[in-house]
């Protein structure tokens, strides 16, 4: 069998890096093994070239790396770094290893188990606090609320959002995100040139124009079951903190938490109702010991952003009913006048204008800021406090 | 040709009327008489009334073979609004009544057994007709002669007897005939009120009159919530009194449906002030939009064409009958098939809708206590479907007015704003909009699609802060913050205000109807 051997600069570590994820899958346990022991140069030369291995790798592994042979030259006439290159400019990404400026630090967290490199569309800054968001593809309008509304105060708190760009929580986290206006990250498990899945490639775009999509595996490939688990780790790796909205027992989501608590990074779960299905596994999560995540602010203060940052700040100010109103004295004093929902009373504008001495146009478009709180509802004779 | 004579007349189905000969034919042979031309069972009547008027009016008839033709004879006919024309036809075919000259004259009444000519339904969309198929003589009874007269371009003749109209047809003068005793004719429900109802009356209030204002501007419908005794019917009341006065063509519009319902009064028979069409809860689908199986009569949503509609207690309508009401909501007229033909009556209204907050009326009022339990209570408002509730732009909740209100307007201070004071409010603001969609096809801010507005005159993100507070904490829904955009759209209007700014969209939002009233979670 003659085998088309392409010409490889061993010096050139991108080169050497798009060739060996084009020929191995990613987190392949044989590679994460050797790669105690080698250099990726020196891995991708010994898939190569038959017979050479360097004399300390020990004997075993070699053996097996044999066994793996005949599988990787199968894939050897498709592998062509430059057309790999020109399909991901295509696209208007670029395949980022470690030590470029972009390469995002955390994937070294890893250790061997991170990928050769990456390719990327959009922005990053890997510098700055992001949280991972996984759970169910089936997820329960619940989940949805839940994931969209947490992703957005956490955006809103300047927190990258990642996500695998999946139906279900997946995308009600970006969404959430870019909804917030903010930065949000999706890690595809297919090639970066592709949108899995079809109903989300629009928002995939959204993402890569508003934050950044990343893919480990080079351009063209599709997604397959194993891809996907994967793909997990890097979304693990790449927050610094990963929520888990809606699993079952048996779920992805918890494949990707229990990654996240390896690389040292905390576990936050969404309590769920005991009754659905759909919350097992968080519930399960939390029993034990994961942090139980309830809203944006709690959140990142578990997190340890400080209460007086700028970033926890801007999150009070807009998500918080109360310091919403504390803004605004007056609307206070109107809230202070109204009667409470089960005291079976209502009060009329006119009454509150008197109580609080502002004029009733005044008083009205107040109480329509507080209704818009949830702090003040009509109910059937005039206004009382919401519940 | 002998034995042959004509007259004109109208059928009218729904608004629309058709011009109708009225053949005769006096032929030899056993003294019969037939009526052809697709006539339903009222207008085979006119046979005998017919026979008896010119009897009574000492005129002899025919005992010959007769047949009279309604043609074209494919519509169907219905009323008793052809006699007169038969009556004419017949005697023109004995020779009674010298033949229709050049420019003819259409008959429009129906005729008494003694003689007498009687007044029918629908004589300002027939003389409408007739005017617009060219016709400029327009024979009616007397007391349909001031109705008749608002149509411009026809001269119109009123006659109390047969025996006058045939001295009309005849060209001779018209004899002076006793007065007949005025029928009693039903009292029509809308009668004009001697003292309109004034928004000076109306204590306290604050919100329910701006929500009023707000409503007579934009035309958006308005929900009103509160116990009995808290004033929603007085308030519904002043809302036509609010709205521009009616231009010639809708007023014309608006005479004709009233025409046909038969409830124009009989001394004011132009209808120049917006109606308002009250209905109680017991209404049928074809008492709401209209219909009946032989004639097609207009219903409550048409009688309120180019004013109100209120439905008190709406949640106790059944829910078939509130339905039905959404297509006329979107449409503004209201389409009818019948095996007759199709009917088009206009439907443009503001919708007052009113309701107490629970079956029995005492939650939240100071009179006594609620005895409903909170089940019934939250379940009662869900009655009102959904997609009605979509439509309706305001919601206020309305309580009696305090004592102190009472006792300082009784000591003659406290005093409200007029009719006319906020009525020209409303003018002013109508005319900003007006000035606004002057390249759209709207006319009022309720009409305008929400996208539209979003995309043509896109506000500020510090007006939309409190929206888009209520919208993240799950209290506003988008299609709720539709409504709240072109609620605070008319309140721009009538502040004088190029755009709203954070006080109309806030005041907007205290009037949206809350997402949790529809599915039953109401305090």
């Amino acid at each position: 069998m003659s085998l088309f051997i392409p010409e490889i600069d061993y010096d050139d570590a991108r080169m050497v890096r798009l060739m060996l994820s084009r020929l191995i899958e990613p987190d392949d346990r044989l590679f994460a093994a050797l790669r105690e022991v080698a250099a990726p140069a020196e891995m991708l030369r010994a898939i190569l070239e038959r017979g050479w291995s360097p004399p300390d790798w020990p004997a075993q592994l070699v053996e097996r790396l044999e066994g793996r042979r005949a599988g990787m030259e199968l894939k050897l006439p498709g592998a062509d770094p430059m057309a790999d290159l020109a399909a991901g400019a295509a696209v208007g990404a670029r395949f980022l290893i470690p030590g470029d400026a972009d390469w995002p630090d955390s994937l070294e967290d890893l250790g061997e188990r991170a990928p050769f490199g990456i390719w990327m569309i959009g922005r990053f800054d890997h510098r700055a606090p992001s949280v991972a968001m996984v759970g169910a593809r089936q997820c329960t309008p619940y989940g949805a609320l839940a994931a969209a509304k947490l992703a957005s105060q956490l955006a809103r708190a300047d927190v990258a959002i990642v996500s695998g760009a999946a139906i279900g929580v997946d995308g009600a986290s970006h969404r959430g995100a870019l909804h917030a206006g903010g930065a949000t990250v999706a890690v595809l498990a297919c090639g970066i040139d592709r949108s899995y899945p079809a109903s989300h490639t629009e928002l995939i775009q959204a993402i890569g124009q508003r934050g950044a999509v990343f893919a480990e595996l080079p351009p063209g490939s599709r997604p397959t079951r194993f891809r996907f688990l994967s793909r997990n780790r890097l979304i693990a790796a790449l927050g610094m903190a990963t929520v888990v909205v809606e699993a079952a027992v048996r779920s992805g989501s918890l494949v990707t938490a229990r990654l996240a608590a390896e690389l040292g990074r905390a576990v936050f779960a969404v309590p769920g109702p005991v009754t659905t299905r759909e919350s097992t596994g968080t519930n399960r999560l939390l029993c034990d010991g994961a942090i139980p995540a309830v809203d944006g602010p709690q959140v990142l203060a578990e997190l340890g952003i400080e209460e007086s940052s700028p970033v926890a700040r801007r999150v009070e100010k807009s998500d918080t009913p109360s310091a919403a109103t504390e803004i605004d004295p007056r609307a206070a004093l109107v809230r202070e006048a109204l009667p409470t929902a089960r005291s079976g009373r209502a009060a009329p504008v006119l009454t509150l204008a008197a109580e609080t001495g502002l004029a009733p146009s005044e008083v009205l478009a107040l109480l329509g800021r507080l209704a818009g709180l949830g702090q003040a509802v009509r109910t059937g004779g005039g206004w009382a406090l919401g519940r | 040709m002998a034995g042959y004579g004509r007259a004109s007349a109208v059928a009218l189905l729904g608004l629309s009327g058709v011009l109708v000969q009225a053949e005769a034919v006096v032929t030899a042979g056993l003294s019969r008489f037939s009526l052809i031309g697709l006539p339903d069972t009222g207008l085979s009547e006119s046979r005998d009334r017919v026979r008896a008027a010119v009897i009574n009016s000492a005129i002899s008839w025919p005992q010959t073979s007769l047949t009279v033709s309604l043609a074209p004879a494919s519509i169907r006919k219905q009323g008793s609004s052809f006699d007169l024309a038969i009556a004419i036809a017949v005697l023109r075919a004995d020779g009674k009544v010298r033949p229709a000259g050049l420019s003819e004259t259409v008959f429009i009444a129906e005729l008494g057994l003694d003689g007498s000519v009687r007044p029918v339904r629908g004589v300002l969309p027939s003389v409408l007709a007739a005017a617009r198929a060219g016709y400029e003589k327009v024979c009616v009874a007397e007391d349909n002669l001031i109705e008749a007269e608002q149509v411009t371009g026809v001269s119109t003749i009123g006659v109390r007897t047969l025996r006058q109209a045939v001295a009309y047809a005849n060209g001779e003068p018209i004899p002076d005939e006793p007065s007949v005793p005025v029928l009693p004719r039903p009292v029509p429900s809308p009668s004009p009120n001697p003292d309109t109802p004034d928004m000076a009356d109306v204590l306290g209030q604050f919100e329910a009159r701006l929500a009023l204002e707000v409503s007579a501007t934009g035309g958006h419908h308005l929900f009103l919530c509160g116990a009995p005794g808290s004033g929603k019917t007085m308030l519904a009341e002043r809302l036509p009194g609010l709205l521009p006065p009616l231009d010639e063509r809708a007023a014309l519009e608006v005479t004709a449906v009233h025409s046909l319902a038969g409830t124009l009064h009989p001394a004011k028979p132009l209808v120049t002030e917006p109606p308002f069409c009250a209905v109680h809860h017991s209404a049928t689908v074809p008492a709401l939009v209209g219909g009946g199986a032989a004639v097609i009569r207009p219903g409550a949503v048409s009688r309120a064409h180019r004013g109100v509609l209120f439905l008190d207690e709406a949640p106790e309508f059944g829910r078939v009958a509130l339905d039905s009401l959404r297509e006329p909501i979107e449409s503004r007229e209201v389409v009818i098939a019948r095996s007759a033909g199709v009917a088009t009556f206009p439907a443009d209204f503001l919708l007052v809708a009113a309701a107490n907050p629970c079956p029995c009326g005492l939650a939240m009022s100071t009179h006594g206590a609620c005895t409903c339990s909170s089940r019934s209570r939250s379940a009662y408002l869900g009655r009102i479907s959904g997609p009605l509730l979509d439509r309706i732009d305001l919601r206020v909740d309305v309580s009696p007015v305090g004592s102190t209100e009472l006792l300082a307007a009784a000591a003659g201070g406290l005093a409200s704003e007029s009719t006319a004071q906020v009525a020209d409010r409303v003018r002013q603001a109508r005319d900003r909009a007006v000035r606004r969609l002057r390249d759209t096809p709207w006319r009022l801010n309720a009409q305008v699609p929400a996208r539209f507005l979003r995309t043509h005159w896109p506000l500020g993100a510090d007006s939309l802060e409190g929206a888009e507070q209520a919208l993240e904490a799950g209290v506003l829904t988008a299609r709720g913050l539709d409504r709240v955009l072109r609620v605070a759209w008319t309140l721009a209007d009538l502040a004088g205000r190029d755009r709203p700014g954070r006080t109309e969209l806030d005041t907007a939002l205290s009037f949206r109807l809350s997402t949790t009233f529809h599915s039953g979670a109401f305090a």
